[in-house]
């Protein structure tokens, strides 16, 4: 049983040891819908649910075979023999296990993540340079004002080509700043993590700006009206 | 997500949006962000030679509660001394505009916005005298 949910990252040499789901007891090797915390185990975070390793740049493929291994595993057809509370169990077992996919899919949530899980907010933690502010909210004034004046179309047509260089500057930061924070965690080596951490929440921080600045620029350009829809 | 009253009639008719000359030495501006949505405000005060706020303009881009509770910053801090401006607190906006606990780092936004106006003006006074 407890086969199937081996982790296709051990394959790989490079891979971080990989870990067992949770739901899979570590010292029965199988599926346990009662599993509790061991004596010092913490309780499960996304990562571990999946039996994913603590880190920012997964393998995408990895996370969706984890997934879709698990969810197999713990399919209420498995249990019926056993009632309809080991049903009800293994239910709630899979949907732990989809909210721990949908929250690890994205290299950027995962970046948000591991911020969480440190117990970091990012807006009472960060505070974004004034320069980023002054240049977004004059962006957005002009994004405004631009309405259906041709001139104005075309500055703001450079203008989202700027915020989109802007923007893969950023992914590439924050790519560079995963790779640091898993590298700290593979080195158990608490400094570097703050300093990953530093990193991951400036870079997260202002690409929030400046996707909020592509999306209104490109509604703008596609349908002036609507660059501000009352929500 | 239902807006309270208060917070629609902001939205709807907000007050005292503009801009103040930035460069005027008794004007204070203010520019916050909040990263966990990306909104954006400025909050401008203009002070009289008797240390009290004269005029205010803001300009928001971001949700209707962060509209709502930086037209309701303008409003209050027009008439007080620089002194009574800085007690205004988060929690008396989110008060007023009875804003839902998922929206109340709008009304933080707005009280870091008039700390940072209010900054900026002592700042340009220093730097005058």
């Amino acid at each position: 049983m407890a086969e199937q949910f081996d982790h296709p990252a051990a394959d790989s040499p490079d891979a971080p040891r990989a870990v067992r789901p949770w739901v899979v007891n570590p010292q029965t090797g199988a599926v346990d819908l009662d599993r509790q915390p061991l004596p010092g185990e913490p309780e499960p975070d996304h990562f571990a649910i999946l039996g994913l390793p603590q880190r920012i740049l997964l393998d995408a493929d990895a996370i969706e075979i984890a997934h879709r291994s698990l969810i197999r595993g713990l399919h209420p057809d498995r249990f019926h023999a056993q009632g309809p509370q080991a049903v009800a169990k293994a239910q709630s077992h899979s949907s732990r296990v989809n909210d721990a996919w949908r929250g690890l899919k994205t290299l950027e949530q995962r970046a948000a993540y591991v911020l969480t899980l440190a117990g970091e907010n990012l807006d009472e933690r960060y505070r974004p340079p004034a320069q980023l502010l002054m240049q977004v909210m004059e962006a957005n004034e002009a994004i405004d004002e631009a309405g259906n004046d041709p001139a104005a179309r075309v500055q703001l047509l450079e203008l989202l080509s700027d915020f989109q260089a802007q923007r893969a500057v950023l992914t590439a930061a924050l790519a560079q700043a995963a790779a640091s924070w898993d590298a700290a965690q593979a080195a158990v080596d608490p400094a570097a993590a703050l300093t990953a951490r530093a990193d991951l929440r400036a870079v997260l921080g202002q690409a929030r700006y400046i996707d909020n600045l592509i999306g209104r620029a490109s509604a703008a350009l596609s349908a002036p009206d609507a660059a501000y829809p009352a929500n | 997500m239902a807006y309270s009253e208060k917070v629609l009639d902001h939205y709807n008719n907000p007050r005292n949006v503009g801009a103040l000359p930035k460069d005027d030495p008794s004007v204070g501006t203010g520019v916050v962000g909040a990263p966990e949505c990306g909104d954006v405000m400025k909050l401008q005060i203009k002070v009289g030679a008797n240390g009290v706020i004269e005029d205010a303009r803001f300009k928001t881009f971001g949700c209707g509660s962060a509209i709502a509770s930086s037209s309701l910053a303008t409003e209050w801090v027009k008439g007080k001394t620089l002194a009574e401006a800085a007690l205004i607190r988060n929690t008396d906006i989110v008060q007023e505009l009875n804003l839902p606990p998922i929206k109340i780092h709008c009304s933080v936004l707005a009280e870091d916005a008039i700390r940072a106006a209010l900054a900026d003006f002592a700042a340009k006074q220093e730097k005058n005298a």
